[in-house]
């Protein structure tokens, strides 16, 4: 862990970065730089003016656009206020134009810097079917899989039937995907056609590129990914992370290190994920995704180019800043660490607190931040933009914050969740706390048995359980007690009215 | 405050007897609340159903505060009365709290003939508004009665202190500031309309509540025009174009919910500072008092076992203990106010007249309102009594009681005869409260003096006549007058003809009169300047 | 008054047998002795049932959000007009304000409105007035169509509220 302890200032590194990025990310972003002495630059939607990044950051700067998203994905207005505030690097967290090899290139052309990987990553890992097409030609396993060009569907079936290894289930997934958008499982032949059509339709619509492919779908493997730093020279990694816990494609509880993986398989996986990115001359944070099967096989599934949500579990068991690691490789340090230096210490779990009701579909929910207990403690850790009178709208993504802890094993750090997540107090909005603790009590959980279908298996199992009869009375006496009426009743009303109480004669 | 020590043994044969008795009165007491209060012929209930209303005492819950009592009054006026025809005198009043404020309700019982009002309806009313007057109370009027009742109006119409007195003490609260709300569930018709048009706001249901000086009949009789209720006095008609009513509501639970807003809009004003401890539940169980009121109204009892079982933490704080010893007088607090006790242990003589008339006389000018536990035969007669002056000392005790500025508050606990009740605050010297135990009995002398002179005088008539009754026959006829002077001295008697607040099972005293109290706060007093004279 | 808590579409009923921060509760049939001390607005000790309890709690109109032993409630409080409105059909029918007529109309019967839409355009005196729904619910009457004029307190517009959403007694 000592391996990253470095000098606190470096006044070298840059001027002022502009945080391109909201929430619990933007603040992030804001505290490694805040440590590195850089001078920061919030960008932010009007709905957002009272958010704790725009009060800290050292200017803030509101920006427009027909949706707060659209204003946060305008490269135009990012670049003028670069130039406008002399700015000379720029952050784009995760999300919104982190992984965006044009305004990269926009960026580039500006003279300022972007805070991430070199442009060519970028475009390479952008790219699913290129990306896959790279790591496999260099020796690195991938899903057994088919490539498509727009309108080539009717002519998939004797391409599958020629392939022994393509067997249903079948996943179709749009080339320029992520975030489980485009992706459709498919069973059969009868259901392939318009799946690919599907897909294809929407990649269109979300990332204005239609060509899908299709790949074998491992319908009990893990999802399971590396985190690794590079300089363009040199690449080390920092370990994987469990990321199995998913709903429809999305990931919702992140550990590491995987309790799936024995001490051989998860040299054979990092020194995987080390050689794909040394081959890409990888040069910044990056994870490398893979699926992990049951039978001990893994699958590169494909590389992301920035900082991840789930990137504080492997900061808290390697005691290492990774954004602040971003800044300093874009800033053209080199990494210093060798492979060797660095070493994993207990465990970390992640929780993403989302605004939804998890027990019912995971529906969206909205509503305003009325009072806010953020969770504290030995190896708590809260990542979050979240604050007082903050209105949750469906315009940005429902993730709110995320909850990390850190424990010597695995065991204790779920009962540290555990006892975090019922500490953590947030009125006005529904979010998925219940419904977190209650996969953390599950007793394949607990195994650490489960793959990335676990929530659909246990859906019956992970729902609201309804209270027992002293909690609810607790809850209504609390309530009866908190109602507005109730305390003007009791203001008001005279004595001994109130001790007489409901007295007739 | 030293506690005083009862000398009660409730293991006692004496207590378990009283205690038997009392608690047979006290059933039956119950017994007759509850009947008065909610037996109806299933045919006035199932209307009331029928045309979306709620009954009376349904209104009240929804009305009333959670977790808040209610002092009713007169539970049994016209108990006695009019055969049964008017249990409750077809009306409910008390003290109670809606929104927070302390107010007065007068709801017509709609739920017995119409709410029609009978003569001792009237009188249940304007002594509600009395009281509203007294204490400066807000009062909330739940209107739906069919108007006076016209086989008796000549009994409820005319005099001072009739129908007419109601509206006429509607303005005097309206001039003293108090304010009135009336919700206005049925018909008020004729002179009933006035009780909405006087108050400071109203609400007025759609389809069952109305206002109109004559209704469609007296309309089509007097001009031969024809109209109908909704026309001439419904709810959109008087919020929208007359503007007799302030505020439309769908239904009763609309009106009701109306009807709190606004009162949680009223002014909240300060009440008099007095003299205030954390009140203390005290400390003998109140529900001993059955055991300590005997089962005959001759047999004496001690007057401070009452008050230990009333009083906060039984503490007694007694004024010349050794003086005057037949009126106990002292200091106490009841649900933490402090108040002067006058409590009677005994026939009145002169030095516990002169005793009493000092004691009020402090009381006044510290400020504090007196309670008058009446158990009194009267002020001591015969020539020795009289030489000192009794009847001189007995007015100087009248002098003082009907003179002090503080709130007063009776409880007649046993007997009250004669000039006595006058003396210990009885109806007539305007108590802000009055309640009746169910054993006690007012008259202008006990039962068997009463009886006896009677007796005697148609004894003596008999013999006029020439003829000789038997001992037997004297004594049938001695027993007959008896038991027609007790029914008519009866608390059930007195309380049907409103003589006094209602009749209280003795455990509810100590509330009913923290609640007394609380209330008389709201009118001002004090500010008194003499010397107390040493009588 | 009734204390009612609807969580889950079910309605509590809560009586306090007294007021003040001990006292015993009524909580659906089942007495609970309660005591209560609030740390600040939000924060409050709930002692029920001998067993001390930390809670959270904030308010937003009648919905009540409530944090007690990491669950997380959430309250409708029943206020004081809630159910008043559930005999009356007329709590959606518009009166017209002032005599005039209708200028524009934008429903039709059978049309579904929410609260504070904008029904129809009136004029009178010169000054024009948009009216708009007391309910949600569906348009089950128009009672005046462009042009025609009305007299003041006359239908203009009735909403027949939906039928499930009247709470039960």
């Amino acid at each position: 862990m000592a391996a990253f302890e470095k000098d606190p200032v470096e006044p070298t590194l840059f001027r002022k970065v502009l945080i391109a990025n909201r929430g619990e990310i933007a603040l992030r972003v804001l505290r490694a730089l805040e440590k590195l002495g850089i001078a920061s630059v919030a960008i932010y939607h009007d709905s957002d003016r009272n958010s704790p990044v725009v009060r800290q950051a050292g200017e803030a700067v509101e920006i427009a656009g027909d949706s707060p998203s659209a204003a946060h994905l305008d490269i135009g207005q990012i670049l003028t206020i670069c130039q406008r505030l002399d700015v000379d690097a720029v952050h784009p967290g995760y999300g919104f134009l982190s992984e965006n090899a044009a305004f990269a290139r926009r960026l580039q052309e500006a003279g300022v810097t972007f805070i991430g990987p070199g442009l060519d990553a970028i475009e390479l890992m952008g790219d699913k079917i290129r990306s896959r097409d790279f790591v496999a030609g260099h020796g690195f396993p991938v899903p057994p899989s088919i490539s498509l060009e727009a309108g080539e569907g009717q002519d998939i079936r004797p391409l599958v039937e020629a392939d022994p290894r393509m067997s249903f289930p079948l996943v179709v997934k749009a080339s320029a995907g992520g975030g489980g958008k485009g992706m459709n499982i498919v069973h059969s032949f009868d259901e392939l056609e318009s799946a690919i059509r599907v897909a294809a339709s929407e990649a269109k619509k979300y990332f204005g590129d239609a060509r899908v492919y299709l790949e074998r779908y491992f319908a009990s493997a893990r999802h399971i990914e590396v985190q690794v730093l590079g300089d363009g020279a040199d690449v080390v990694h920092l370990g994987e992370r469990e990321c199995s816990i998913q709903r429809r494609f999305q990931k919702v509880i992140e550990e590491a290190p995987s309790p799936a993986l024995d001490e051989a398989a998860r040299r054979d996986i990092c020194e995987a994920a080390v050689g794909i990115a040394r081959a890409a001359g990888y040069s910044s944070a990056g994870t490398v995704e893979f699926l992990y099967t049951p039978g001990g096989e893994f699958f590169f599934l494909e590389m992301n180019t920035r900082i991840q949500v789930e990137h504080p579990v492997t900061e808290m068991v390697y005691g290492v800043d990774l954004v602040a690691e971003q800044v300093r490789i874009a800033a053209g340090e080199s990494l210093g660490i060798a492979q060797a230096e660095v070493s994993a210490s207990g465990h970390a779990i992640e929780c993403r607190i989302c605004a939804e009701d998890a027990f019912n579909d995971f529906l969206p929910e909205t509503g305003r931040v009325l009072f806010l207990k953020e969770p504290a403690g030995e190896g708590v850790r809260f990542d979050s933009g979240l604050y007082q009178g903050q209105q949750v709208t469906t315009a940005f993504d429902p993730m709110l914050a995320k909850l990390v802890v850190h424990a010597p094993t695995r065991e204790a750090a779920i009962s540290r969740m555990l006892t975090a997540l019922e500490d953590f107090v947030l009125l006005g909005v529904r979010v998925n706390t219940e419904y977190l603790a209650g996969v953390l009590r599950h007793a394949c959980f607990a195994d650490g048995e489960f793959d990335t279908a676990f929530l659909r298996n246990f859906s019956a199992e992970l729902c609201e359980a309804s209270p027992a009869r002293e909690q609810l009375q607790a809850a209504l006496a609390a309530a009866y007690f908190s109602d507005r009426t109730t305390k003007l009743l009791q203001r008001a009303t005279p004595e001994p009215y109130g001790a007489i109480g409901s007295w007739r004669n | 405050m030293r506690r005083i020590q009862s000398r009660i043994n409730t293991s006692s044969s004496e207590f378990q007897q009283y205690r038997r008795h009392n608690r047979e009165l006290v059933e039956d007491f119950h017994r007759r609340q509850h009947a008065a209060r909610y037996t109806r012929p299933e045919r006035d209930i199932q209307r009331l159903r029928q045309q979306d209303k709620l009954l009376p005492r349904e209104r009240l819950d929804l009305l009333l505060d959670p977790g808040t009592p209610f002092l009713e009054f007169s539970s049994l006026g016209a108990g006695n009365a009019y055969d049964g025809a008017a249990p409750g005198a077809n009306c409910i009043t008390g003290i109670g709290i809606v929104g927070g404020r302390e107010v007065l309700i007068n709801a017509s019982d709609s739920s017995n003939k119409g709410g029609a009002w009978y003569p001792l309806s009237v009188k249940k009313i304007v002594r509600a508004l009395d009281i509203a007057i007294e204490n400066h109370l807000p009062v909330i009027h739940l209107c739906d009665s069919a108007g006076g009742f016209l086989p008796l109006q000549s009994d409820l119409f005319g005099d001072r202190y009739m129908a007419g007195r109601i509206f006429r003490n509607q303005v005097q609260l309206s001039k003293m500031g108090c304010k009135q709300l009336s919700l206005v569930f049925g018909h008020c018709t004729a002179g009933g309309a006035y009780t909405p048009a006087l108050s400071d706001y109203s609400v007025i249901v759609e389809g069952t509540g109305a206002v109109f000086l004559g209704g469609p009949p007296l309309v089509k009789a007097a001009t031969g025009e024809d109209v109908t209720v909704d026309e001439l006095g419904g709810a959109r008609m008087h919020t929208t174009i007359s503007g007799t009513c302030d505020y439309y509501a769908n239904n009763e639970k609309e009106a009701i919910a109306i009807g709190r807003e606004i009162v949680m809009q009223w002014e909240q004003k300060a009440k008099y500072p007095l003299q205030r401890e954390a009140p203390e539940d005290p400390y003998y169980d109140p529900s001993e008092l059955y055991g300590i009121i005997p089962d005959d109204i001759k047999k004496q009892f001690d007057m401070r076992e009452v008050i230990a079982r009333i009083v906060d933490g039984s503490r007694f704080a007694e004024y010349q203990p050794d003086y005057g010893e037949t009126l106990v007088c002292g200091f106490a607090n009841i649900w933490g106010y402090k108040v002067g006790i006058l409590a009677n242990n005994g026939v009145l003589f002169n030095d516990s007249s002169l005793k009493g008339a000092h004691f009020m006389a402090l009381c006044n000018q510290n400020n504090n309102p007196l309670v008058f536990l009446q158990n009194i035969t009267g002020y001591m007669i015969g020539k020795e009594y009289e030489q000192r002056g009794i009847t001189k000392d007995g007015a100087k005790m009248l002098m003082v009681q009907g003179g002090v500025e503080v709130p007063k508050f009776t409880v007649m606990t046993n007997g009250s005869f004669g000039a006595g009740n006058y003396g210990m605050c009885g109806r007539a010297w305007d108590a802000r409260t009055l309640f009746s135990w169910p054993n006690s009995q007012i008259a202008v002398m006990g039962s068997d003096q009463a009886a006896n002179t009677l007796a005697t005088i148609k004894i003596n008539q008999l013999k006029k006549q020439g003829l000789d009754p038997s001992v037997g026959e004297l004594e049938k006829i001695r027993a007959e007058v008896l038991a027609n002077y007790e029914n008519s001295t009866s608390a059930y008697a007195t309380s049907s003809d409103i003589w006094d607040d209602g009749i209280l099972d003795p455990v509810d005293t100590r509330n009913a009169l923290g609640i007394s109290i609380s209330a008389s706060l709201n009118a001002p007093f004090g500010g008194t300047s003499y010397g107390v004279m040493r009588y | 008054m009734q204390p009612r808590y609807v969580c889950d579409d079910k309605a509590h009923e809560v009586t306090p047998l007294h007021l003040g921060e001990a006292t015993t509760l009524d909580i659906d049939g089942h007495l609970v002795d309660v005591s209560l001390r609030w740390r600040d607005e939000h924060e409050g000790e709930l002692v029920i049932n001998g067993s001390e309890r930390r809670f959270y709690t904030a308010q937003d109109g009648n919905t009540l959000y409530l944090h007690l032993a990491g669950r997380t409630w959430i309250f409708q409080c029943e206020d004081e007009f809630a159910g008043a409105g559930d005999q009356g059909s007329s709590a959606g029918r518009i009166h017209a304000p002032m005599p005039g007529v209708v200028v524009e109309l934008n429903v039709a019967p059978g049309d579904c409105v929410e609260p504070g839409q904008g029904l129809m355009l009136i004029e009178s005196m010169k000054l024009q007035t948009e009216i708009r729904a007391s309910i949600a619910g569906t348009v089950s009457a128009i009672g005046a169509e462009v042009g025609e004029s009305f007299d003041k307190g006359a239908v203009l517009v009735d909403i027949e509220p939906p039928a499930s959403t009247a709470p039960g007694a």
